[in-house]
């Protein structure tokens, strides 16, 4: 890649935490990624429309919720269609109704033929999420591979089970 | 350039930041008063002055620093996108300097204007004062980038900052105080003249005494300094060393800020 930033007009990132600006709306800081893109692919507004943020979006984000802030953070890295997402704790402070909505969604858009990767601990949401996973435990890689190896690996259907089973492993 | 969408945002931000209005407005009441109460004229220009090396240092260092921190996670977010660091970079100082440095014209000039600067004799200070006003702006905002690049831990980030600023404008006076004292049966005027030259706040005050004619304030290196900077070289080298002040911490924060894994 050689320094050229282009590729990145491809990678949607959602950070753990979005702190924007204070002093700016959703808005100027929807318009200034736009800004920052020469693509012109027709945006995708579908998130701001389920997570009600249409009406927040004039709002100084200084005065949005915590959750709130999330919401328009997840939606921001939808917005340009990006063929690889990289999503950091998604669902971490959004309330149950919005994290369906977004766990629907990475579901469709993996369907779409989208690469995503995603981190989380809550690891009972992931079962429906992924198809592969990277268990990483102290900076070392534990485990790598599908969820179905991993599942024959330690004999457990949960996801949360089979990764306390190779944490116990590891004790041994 | 998308260094200049960067600018255009954060100029958007700080529009409407509190500090950096409060931080002009301060700079008005200041130099209003000590306009209508100073004594008038180069007097009032003097204590200005001292008011200038202290204030712009200090705002330009904390307020650099604080806002680099705070935009910590959003330069992250920026840096998932496609621009180029260098750009992101240019934008984000040019977009920091260029509101502190407009309410210091704006604090320190307007009264000026509507106080009427006489008969135009105060002009040329006037004019020195605002420039070395905007350079230790340019400087201490991009030493402030700096050591938010260097220090990820924001206690020890502001710590530095408040460290440089005493040293600055205070302990560094102290310790040359301290060396002319110390040494004062030797010829001391060009050691002390170089060392000077390695304080941007202290170059400034000289710089600006000189015009004013207060040599003598200077003690009795004075003469010295003023064969030196009073000359057109004097003052070349001083601008260039003030100047220096400004590209040397640029260039090794935008070099860090190229580099670092954030």
């Amino acid at each position: 890649m050689n320094g050229d930033p282009s590729y990145r007009t491809d990678v949607g990132y959602m950070p753990q935490q979005a702190r924007f600006p204070e002093n700016l709306t959703g808005r100027e800081v929807i318009r200034l990624l736009r800004d920052l893109r020469a693509d012109a692919v027709p945006e995708d507004d579908e998130l701001f429309e389920s997570f009600g943020l249409v009406r927040e979006l004039d709002k100084p984000i200084r005065t949005l919720s915590g959750g709130t802030r999330q919401k328009l953070n997840a939606a921001v890295a939808f917005m340009f269609r990006p063929a690889i997402l990289i999503l950091d704790e998604p669902t971490a402070g959004l309330d149950p109704i919005a994290s369906g909505i977004l766990k629907a969604r990475i579901l469709r858009a993996r369907d779409e033929g989208r690469s995503i990767l995603l981190t989380s601990h809550v690891l009972s949401e992931l079962d429906e999420l992924v198809d592969d996973v990277v268990f990483l435990l102290e900076g070392r890689v534990e485990f790598e591979g599908s969820l179905r190896r991993l599942r024959e690996a330690t004999g457990e259907h949960r996801l949360e089970r089979a990764i306390a089973r190779l944490m116990q492993r590891g004790v041994r | 350039m998308t260094a200049t969408k960067v600018l255009r945002y954060e100029l958007q931000d700080l529009r409407r930041s509190r500090w950096v209005f409060g931080y002009g407005l301060l700079l008005l009441v200041l130099t209003d008063s000590l306009l209508r109460f100073g004594g008038g004229g180069p007097r009032a220009l003097v204590s200005l002055l001292n008011v200038v090396l202290v204030l712009v240092p200090l705002v330009s260092i904390l307020f650099g620093t604080m806002y680099l921190y705070g935009a910590r996670d959003f330069i992250e977010l920026l840096l998932a996108q496609p621009i180029r660091r260098s750009e992101l970079f240019a934008g984000l100082y040019a977009g920091l300097v260029l509101p502190l440095a407009l309410a210091f014209v704006f604090g320190v000039g307007l009264p000026f204007a509507w106080g009427g600067a006489g008969d135009g004799s105060l002009a040329r200070p006037l004019a020195t004062l605002l420039s070395v006003g905007v350079l230790l702006t340019l400087a201490f905002t991009a030493i402030a980038f700096l050591i938010s690049l260097l220090f990820d831990d924001r206690a020890r980030g502001f710590g530095l900052a408040l460290l440089l600023w005493l040293a600055a404008t205070a302990l560094y006076d102290a310790a040359l105080v301290f060396v002319a004292v110390a040494w004062a049966d030797y010829p001391l005027e060009l050691p002390l003249l170089g060392l000077t030259l390695l304080n941007p706040v202290d170059l400034g005050r000289v710089l600006l005494l000189l015009q004013l004619d207060s040599a003598a304030l200077l003690g009795y290196t004075g003469a010295v300094f003023e064969r030196f900077f009073g000359s057109a070289l004097g003052v070349a080298v001083s601008a260039a060393a003030l100047l220096a002040w400004c590209a040397l911490p640029l260039g090794l924060a935008g070099r860090r800020f190229r580099r670092k894994d954030f």
